[in-house]
């Protein structure tokens, strides 16, 4: 359970960020937060629902110029349907991915579709090869008092082989070989 | 076949099952699936941690992010970087690194791609020692009517108690915050290790007759051999169980407001 | 549910093909209560093989269920073949002789092991069985899948590939999408053309069947490879073909028709419903005419299935959208082992083609 500390920086401020100078201590950010040994609970009670933006600029100022600032993503969104993508094969010339769409909420059978390539985000690009998975959700965002309807289309990004993967591989492959046996030779 | 999620999680049915029992009573249901206003999702890693290394760019120069999620970052109101402390967000995550804690915020419509994330970061710090991970998932529900919304409370929290307290005619109780502890066990009573959930119950600040829940699936994570480090085997848990506890606290979500709004 | 009625007399032999939009799997009964299994599908009704509940309803014990053949690691062909093993345990296994090889069998672990799931569905249902079973056998051109007598006559199962010389393409395949810690975990696309699945041969003692399974052509690795062989070229010719590849122009080759199948054969396939549409109207044609008759396993529409404000959405970035798995269908071949002429029964989608 995260719980704040009440540092200097933190009495008397609101959400916006004060000169540089009014930091007190080292250039190194003071520690904001008094962590409780072994809990995996996030956040605390007081702002269970609050971003982590929030409460970070409430009790921590950074030792960087004034930046401006921008306007706050909106963050509630409650899905309303997501699908598991995975592609089937691109077609460059068209622009276009043929996709296998798996979903996620309720009883709904596999669909294929086509996608245009203008809706993968430019740093997504890359990723789009057959065989690759990406997450397509629909959804509704609220932003105050309003509702707006939005969709987002995230490829999957995993990290190298590990060596513990590669080590439990390796002996997987060793169980498979040694279960091989051959057939005799047909007549 | 690959069965919808909501089907695949093994011990829903049973788990009811068991409850009825326990209650001696055939358990009432109202038949609806709700759903949530708002969900989100937090991974929380205790342990300890270098901050300095879990930059954006760390993190693109791993893959484990695109190029416009590290511009976010870079140009985001919240960005700090030190030895002590590491802290930014995008459009779909906020990331948290202290000294003894790890902390990785959805933002958004929850995918697993977030997963994803956790997962892949902790594969890049193997040596990490970390002794716990915490799967945390948070939901704001909207109720039909101020007549449901105190439904729930007097269910889970009856005023009659601290209204015979409190008879003043100009004081009113209600619940505030209910947190319940599931410990699982074995046969033998011993704790199973992730067999430890807590679920707290409040009313939400973020929709109006709402109800907001919380709820927590901590692992401890102990290296039983060397085939696998801390980190890893936090990795693995996340991996193993993330969608699992994603299923189960819609249940219970689900379940709670069911079960009180059908008496 | 599907009906099937009765099952196979002693002295009848038995090709059955399921299949829905997506997915194959074939049951053959061989005489005598000896049947052999081909691949696995997902039947929706009771989410479960579709060979087995087949089997359930004909009233067909596991103890005589002889085999089980993994035709390759596709996911439209092994789903479900887990379970199907262990509803018989008694059942030989085997696969692909392709992994027999560290390369592939590396392949196998990784994409299809506890590392890293969800890589390939495929390969996790054929890991999973063979981390179950104390033995599989792998097959290639030339090795003996079954061989007994029934009904006075010798059966003989036997394999027409992969070609050994398809080995070295296929591992090659294998070997790229290897791990190491310098690549990325990410998925492993399916070989093309499938030059290691395992193409059969069955001799009822008198008549033939030729199941072609994803078999593609070419001359030295796949169907050329086959037909020119001596011996497969000597096996008798078959009165019934389980079409290669769904029917694709790919999976073909004229010489399968002429050296392999009697004139005008009763062919069956099922289709392919993900991404580009087997069999296409042109294969349709070409099949038609080589086969006295033909069947497709399911020829239900494709029209989307899901709530009809979620598809408007989903179509705005979408375009057609259709379902994979609108039918699930199956086709019986079936006769008296002495007959001529196979018996055609359609059930579900099936339909002609």
């Amino acid at each position: 359970m995260l719980v704040q500390t009440t540092s200097p920086a933190r009495t008397g401020r609101n959400s916006r960020i004060a000169d540089i100078f009014d930091f007190q201590s080292e250039p190194v950010a003071p520690k904001p937060f008094e962590v409780v040994r072994g809990s995996t609970v996030f956040s605390d009670r007081v702002a269970f629902a609050t971003s982590v933006s929030q409460r970070v600029e409430k009790v921590f100022l950074p030792p960087l110029p004034a930046k401006a600032v921008q306007t706050p993503v909106g963050a509630d969104a409650s899905v309303i349907q997501l699908w598991e993508g995975r592609v089937l094969d691109v077609d460059l010339h068209n622009d276009v991915m043929s996709v296998l769409l798996s979903a996620r909420i309720g009883q709904v059978p596999d669909h294929i579709g086509e996608i245009d390539l203008q809706w993968v985000a430019d740093q997504d690009r890359d990723l789009v090869q057959p065989g690759a998975v990406f997450y397509l959700t629909l959804f509704k965002q609220l932003r105050g008092s309003s509702v707006r309807n939005a969709q987002e289309l995230r490829f999957r990004r995993r990290p190298s082989w590990s060596r513990q993967q590669i080590q439990r591989i390796h002996a997987d492959a060793v169980m498979i070989r040694s279960k091989m046996r051959a057939r005799p030779i047909a007549e | 076949m690959q069965l919808p999620w909501f089907q695949r999680f093994p011990t829903a049915e049973d788990t009811q099952t068991l409850y009825n029992r326990a209650l001696s009573e055939p358990c009432p249901r109202a038949t609806l699936t709700r759903q949530a206003e708002i969900f989100s999702s937090s991974i929380v890693a205790v342990g300890a941690f270098n901050p300095a290394i879990f930059t954006p760019d760390w993190l693109e120069r791993n893959n484990l992010i695109g190029r416009d999620d590290l511009e976010d970052a870079r140009k985001g109101l919240s960005l700090i970087v030190s030895h002590q402390v590491c802290a930014y967000e995008t459009d779909w995550f906020a990331l948290q690194v202290l000294e003894e804690q790890f902390s990785l915020t959805s933002k958004g419509p929850l995918t697993p791609a977030f997963a994803d994330l956790a997962i892949g970061i902790l594969s890049f710090v193997p040596h990490t020692p970390i002794t716990a991970v915490g799967l945390n998932f948070l939901g704001h529900y909207r109720l039909a009517s101020t007549e449901e919304y105190h439904q729930v409370g007097d269910v889970l929290a009856p005023k009659s108690i601290w209204v015979r307290l409190y008879p003043e005619e100009h004081a009113t109780a209600g619940l505030a915050d209910l947190t319940i502890r599931i410990q699982q066990t074995d046969k033998n009573r011993n704790q199973i290790s992730g067999g430890e959930k807590q679920i707290s119950i409040q009313p939400s600040a973020k929709v109006r007759y709402g109800v907001f829940f919380a709820y927590n699936d901590h692992h401890v994570v102990a290296p039983t051999n060397e085939a696998a480090t801390a980190a890893e085997l936090a990795a693995d848990t996340i991996s193993a169980y993330w969608e699992l506890s994603w299923q189960d606290a819609v249940r219970v979500f689900d379940g709670v407001l069911s079960q009180a709004l059908a008496r | 549910m599907i009906d099937y009625g009765r099952g196979p007399a002693d002295d009848e032999v038995e090709i059955t093909l399921f299949g829905p939009g997506f997915g194959e799997a074939i049951a053959v009964h061989l005489g005598e209560h000896n049947w052999l299994l081909v691949d696995s599908c997902i039947d929706p009704a009771t989410k479960g093989p579709a060979t087995h509940a087949y089997l359930q309803a004909i009233g067909v014990q596991p103890k005589h269920v002889k085999v089980i053949v993994a035709s390759h690691w596709h996911d439209d062909h092994v789903r479900g073949i887990s379970a199907l093993a262990a509803h018989y345990p008694d059942a030989e296994f085997m696969l692909s002789a392709v992994f027999n090889s560290d390369e592939a069998s590396s392949f196998l672990a990784a994409y299809g092991g506890s590392a890293a799931p969800g890589l390939a569905r495929g390969g996790e249902e054929l890991f999973s069985v063979v981390a179950q079973r104390e033995g599989v056998s792998f097959l290639q051109q030339r090795f003996s899948v079954l061989e007994f007598a029934a009904n006075g006559r010798n059966v003989r199962v036997s394999a027409l590939s992969p070609v050994p010389a398809a080995f070295a393409q296929s591992l090659a395949h294998f070997a790229q999408y290897l791990p190491s810690k310098v690549a990325q975990i990410n998925h492993a696309p399916e070989l093309r053309p499938n030059l290691e699945a395992v193409a059969l041969h069955i001799d009822f003692g008198g008549d033939a069947a030729l199941l072609g399974s994803d078999l593609e052509n070419h001359a030295t690795f796949g169907w050329g490879a086959v037909v020119s062989n001596a011996w497969s070229a000597a096996r008798p010719n078959g009165s019934a073909y389980k079409v290669a590849h769904h029917g694709s122009y790919s999976g073909d080759d004229p010489k399968i028709w002429a050296t392999l199948l009697k004139t005008n054969p009763t062919a069956c396939l099922t289709p392919f419903n993900r991404g580009h549409r087997l069999p296409s109207d042109e294969d349709k044609v070409r099949i038609k005419a080589s086969a006295a008759s033909a069947y497709l396993s399911s020829g239900a529409t494709r029209r989307p299935d899901m709530d009809v404000a979620v598809l408007r959405r989903l179509e705005d970035i979408c375009k057609k959208v259709a379902r994979v798995n609108s039918g699930f269908g199956a086709i019986r071949l079936r006769k008296p082992v002495e007959a001529t002429n196979w018996a055609v029964e359609l059930f579900g989608a099936a339909c002609a083609l």
